[in-house]
């Protein structure tokens, strides 16, 4: 059964990454995931919740910019150039921010909180 | 155990981290690279054109009006030539960025500052012929507010102004992969592409060819196989009353056997000329792949380059009025090096045609009243003198008349892109030019490309011409790289000059030859007068074509232009399909472009049968003979890519080259010092008893024409069964000669390969294996009451590989068509299904000039 808590928490955060990511730039993913761990660092899921969400915000700012352009057509070509192929490249490019994120709520989860200072 | 999780994602964030913020290796740096919102992503969202744009841009004298036609093809309409100008720059910076930067980086000797030390040999060639400086004192010579001064400036303003606002989703994707950014442009960035042209068509180093084979073979017979007068004459100054080629056939001096002290000379000087060559020979592609082999670039023969272009009377063309078409061809690359461009300044000026991005002329187009083309002439323009050094190892001084005076030292160093000097150089020269070490010792070069010229000027001027005679004049003063200019005028007038400068040298005024740079006598003694170049107007054959060819014959005005000319197969093409129509259609022209059919195949073919017929009667023609003879004889002559017949054709060529050059092969290797031009061995083949065809490894028997080609045929049966199988009917041309078009940087990906195109050797549309050169624009133009234009390229005008603009012609090129050139006299004139976008500039309050 779906936690709905959880969901909106998830979602609140990909949210969060996507508009910080359009405004700020790729290196927010780390704020905004320390963050949304600090609040929700009782969770144990809260790493790969935080990976998942970045991955989606990304996977999302993908889907935008596809509307307003040949998104296959850069992965098709970067991918080659880079001599990686494009499904990899795809899968690199949401696999960083969830690395970045997931990374980034591990550290802040076993950061010591007041309650045990 | 949250510990060890802290460590671990501590660590793991780090890492992530550093691969986000810092390139790694050729890894650029992960998180700006793959952004979604401003890294590759973006370049899917900057791939089109906005529909309709309005900016500002500083410097406008009034708005500037750009509407982009259905082939995204700017019309430009300012009230200036420094706005139009301004304009250009900045379309220009918006659709090719990176390649502006590439070129100017060429010139500069700067590439390893991108892409880092596989480039060093680009830019350490890039140096050593000091195009930077050269390309400096053109810019310094011309007068300050002068106009085409401030077109220049204006139009690097233009450039300066796009990169200043771009944005992050704007950068060039080969900048992403670099991990680099743009940086500004100079207004003397012009002038290094202009001599950057003037290196990739005027340069050359057949004197150290002709010196290597002087030692192999003898002087009287390296003459005969660098001749200074071509052996078949069809030159681009008719001769009256010559309805086909001279056969100027002569019969070549024997080769000498060198000793061994000839043969180390001559390995010495090829060496040398290898190093020398690699300065123009190395493409930009090579910046980031192997190194190519320089000891092919001598030894593979005649280049499969040429540009061709022709014009027809209007009593020779079916609607009255006068034709002109044109192909220039060079390295084939996306981007393109054009890029089509209409500029309009009511009253002044109205040209459409061909840009060089950072520049803000059109060196080849039309306008209301006339059009132009133009393809190299050749002429010998560069010379090398051997100098007397006081110091061989470390010199500073050299000698001239008795005299010592101080060579001009300059230190140079190359970067990495992290700032790192990677290498140093102290370069020399003299009052000449550069000095290069050789083997053979210290050779100084002059070349008219580094000497003060304003062809920048020259263009500008030519752009608004009226007519024939007018734009004659405003070409008189271009000196580099010279050029076969082909004009056509809307008063019928058709004309045609090979407009450059032609040293006037000492002694017997050869050029050829490498001279004692000991004595000042031996430097250039002036120019040839305009009145002795190559020309002609309104000839009565009705027609003028030019493709490389030795522009005049010397039985109709002496003097040196050059020597070791391409074959004129292309010429005699053209001249012949021309002489057979007397209705010439503007489809007729097109065809022309492509066509299948090389001057060169009977010259093969008829040798060919006359071995048949020597060995049919002394009893050594075979049954594989014969079915190698009959699958040329079935084959119609046209280089088509469904074809079979060629690859048997091209092999026995090759074949022939390989058997009769023999004594070009320095002991211990296998490949010739050069390849005479095809035209030289087609000289030979009218000489059956030459001592040329003997081989020399078959001590016992003194083999003649008639052999020799048996020989070979033999061998282009049994390789070409080998590579392509034993079933001749499977075999296709178009599997063994395909184009590559690549990308500036080799990128993969980024290129487009294995283009089947109707080309062989000595068609209008040459190629050979290497597939990297051919016609990058082309186009013709009807020079009716309204001038109409029809034109196409190998590539698009946008940069962006995304982009639907990108590479959208290559069919259409690769197919032989043309498409219409729209050219609107307002910029409302183009209706909106010929409209793709619209962009209007206005100036910046109170930023007017």
């Amino acid at each position: 059964m779906v936690n709905i808590g959880r969901l909106v928490w998830f979602v609140t955060l990909s949210l969060a990454v996507a508009l910080a990511t359009w405004g700020f730039g790729w290196w927010s993913i780390v704020v905004c995931a320390a963050a949304w761990t600090w609040i929700r660092r009782s969770d144990a899921a809260a790493p790969l919740m935080a990976a998942a969400a970045a991955a989606l915000a990304w996977g999302g700012l993908l889907v935008v910019q596809s509307l307003s352009g040949p998104v296959g057509r850069v992965a098709d070509v970067v991918g080659e150039a880079m001599q990686v192929g494009a499904i990899p490249l795809l899968i690199l490019t949401l696999a960083f921010p969830a690395l970045i994120a997931g990374a980034t709520a591990g550290l802040v989860r076993g950061l010591p909180s007041r309650d045990h200072g | 155990m949250r510990i060890v999780t802290s460590l671990i994602s501590a660590i793991a964030l780090a890492g992530v981290l550093h691969v986000g913020a810092r390139a790694v290796g050729p890894v650029p740096p992960l998180g700006a690279f793959l952004d979604p919102v401003s890294g590759i992503w973006a370049a899917a969202r900057v791939a089109e054109l906005p529909a309709e744009q309005t900016l500002t841009m500083p410097g406008l004298s009034a708005p500037v009006e750009i509407t982009y036609d259905d082939r995204g093809v700017p019309h430009i309409f300012g009230a200036s030539e420094p706005d139009v100008a301004r304009a250009l720059g900045w379309v220009h910076a918006r659709d090719r960025l990176f390649q502006m930067e590439m070129i100017q980086r060429a010139v500069a000797g700067t590439i390893t500052e991108l892409v880092g030390e596989r480039a060093l040999s680009l830019d350490r060639n890039a140096r050593k012929l000091a195009l930077a400086q050269a390309a400096q004192t053109k810019w310094d010579a011309i007068p300050a507010g002068s106009e085409v001064r401030l077109a220049v400036e204006a139009y690097m303003e233009g450039v300066n102004a796009y990169i200043d606002a771009m944005s992050a989703a704007d950068l060039p994707l080969e900048y992403r992969l670099l991990g680099r950014t743009p940086r500004r442009f100079r207004p003397v960035d012009t002038y290094y592409l202009l001599i950057r042209m003037s290196q990739t068509l005027s340069y050359q180093e057949s004197e150290l060819r002709f010196h290597a084979l002087e030692q192999l073979v003898g002087r009287e017979a390296a003459s005969a196989l660098i001749p200074v007068d071509a052996p078949i004459q069809e030159p681009i100054e008719p001769v009256p009353g010559r309805t086909q080629a001279r056969l100027a056939f002569r019969r070549m001096p024997a080769p000498r056997a060198p000793d061994a002290t000839q043969v180390a000379e001559a390995r010495r000087i090829r060496d040398a000329a290898i190093a020398i060559a690699a300065a123009t020979a190395m493409p930009l592609g090579t910046a980031s792949g192997p190194a190519p082999d320089l000891t092919d670039l001598l030894t593979r023969g005649e280049a499969a380059v040429g540009s061709n272009n022709w014009a027809v009377s209007p009593a020779r063309s079916a609607s009255g009025h006068a034709l002109l078409a044109g192909d220039p061809h060079l390295e084939l690359t996306l981007p393109s090096i054009w890029y089509e461009a209409h500029l309009v300044v009511p009253g002044k000026m109205d040209v459409y045609g061909v840009s060089f991005p950072m520049s803000p002329i059109i060196p080849i187009g039309f306008n209301r009243d006339m059009a132009w083309t133009m393809t190299n002439t050749g002429n010998d323009v560069v010379d090398y003198y051997r100098e007397v050094v006081d110091d061989s190892l470390r010199p500073r001084r050299y000698q001239v008349d008795g005299a010592w005076r101080d060579l001009v030292v300059r230190e140079e160093r190359y970067y990495d892109p992290s700032g790192k000097v990677i290498a140093r150089d102290t370069l020399l020269a003299t009052h000449r030019g550069p000095l290069f070490p050789t083997a053979t010792g210290w050779l100084s070069q002059r070349w008219t490309a580094r000497e003060v010229s304003d062809e920048g000027d020259n263009f500008r001027r030519g752009m608004t011409a009226t007519g024939v005679a007018d734009f004659s004049a405003q070409m008189e003063s271009f000196r580099t790289p010279a050029q076969n200019m082909l004009t056509a005028d809307r008063a019928g007038n058709i004309g045609i000059r090979s407009t450059g400068r032609y040293p006037i040298r000492p002694g017997d005024g050869r050029g050829d030859v490498i001279f004692d740079g000991s004595r000042s006598a031996n430097d250039w003694l002036g120019d040839r007068p305009l009145a002795w170049y190559p020309q002609t107007r309104n000839p009565a054959q009705g027609y003028i074509a030019s493709a490389n060819q030795q522009p005049m014959d010397p039985t109709a005005r002496a003097g040196y232009q050059g020597s070791d000319w391409p074959s004129p197969w292309r010429a005699m093409r053209i001249n012949n399909l021309l002489r057979a129509n007397t209705a010439v259609t503007v489809d007729d022209m097109r065809r022309f472009h492509t066509d299948p059919r090389s001057e060169l195949t009977p010259f093969i073919l008829t040798a060919l049968g006359d071995a048949r017929a020597a060995a049919e009667s002394s009893g050594t023609w075979t049954a594989d003979d014969e079915s190698a003879w009959a699958h040329l004889q079935q084959w119609d002559g046209a280089f088509t890519p469904s074809s079979s017949g060629p690859l048997l054709f091209d092999a026995l060529l090759q074949a022939m080259s390989r058997h009769v050059w023999d004594e070009l092969v320095l002991p211990g290797e296998t490949r010739r010092v050069m390849t005479p031009s095809q035209m030289v061995l087609v000289q030979l083949l009218a000489d059956p008893s030459s001592a040329w065809w003997d081989d020399r490894t078959t001590t016992d028997v003194v083999e003649t024409r008639d052999v020799i080609v048996l020989r070979a045929l033999r061998d282009a049966w049994t390789g070409t069964r080998n590579r392509w199988g034993n079933d001749p009917s499977a075999w296709r041309w178009g599997n063994a000669r395909v184009i590559r078009v690549h990308h500036l940087l080799g990128l993969p990906g980024f290129g487009r390969d294995s283009l089947e195109v109707q080309s062989g050797p000595g068609t209008l549309s040459p190629s050979d294996n290497g597939g990297t050169h051919g016609a990058s624009w082309r186009f013709v133009v009807e020079l009716g009451p309204e001038v109409r234009g029809w034109g196409t390229y190998p590539g698009g005008q946008s940069g962006n590989p995304v982009s639907s603009r990108y590479a959208d012609r290559v069919e259409t090129w690769r197919a032989g068509e043309l498409t219409p050139l729209h050219t609107p006299r307002t910029a409302s004139d183009l209706g909106p299904a010929e409209t793709r976008a619209t962009l209007r500039m206005i100036p910046t309050t109170g930023g007017t000039n």
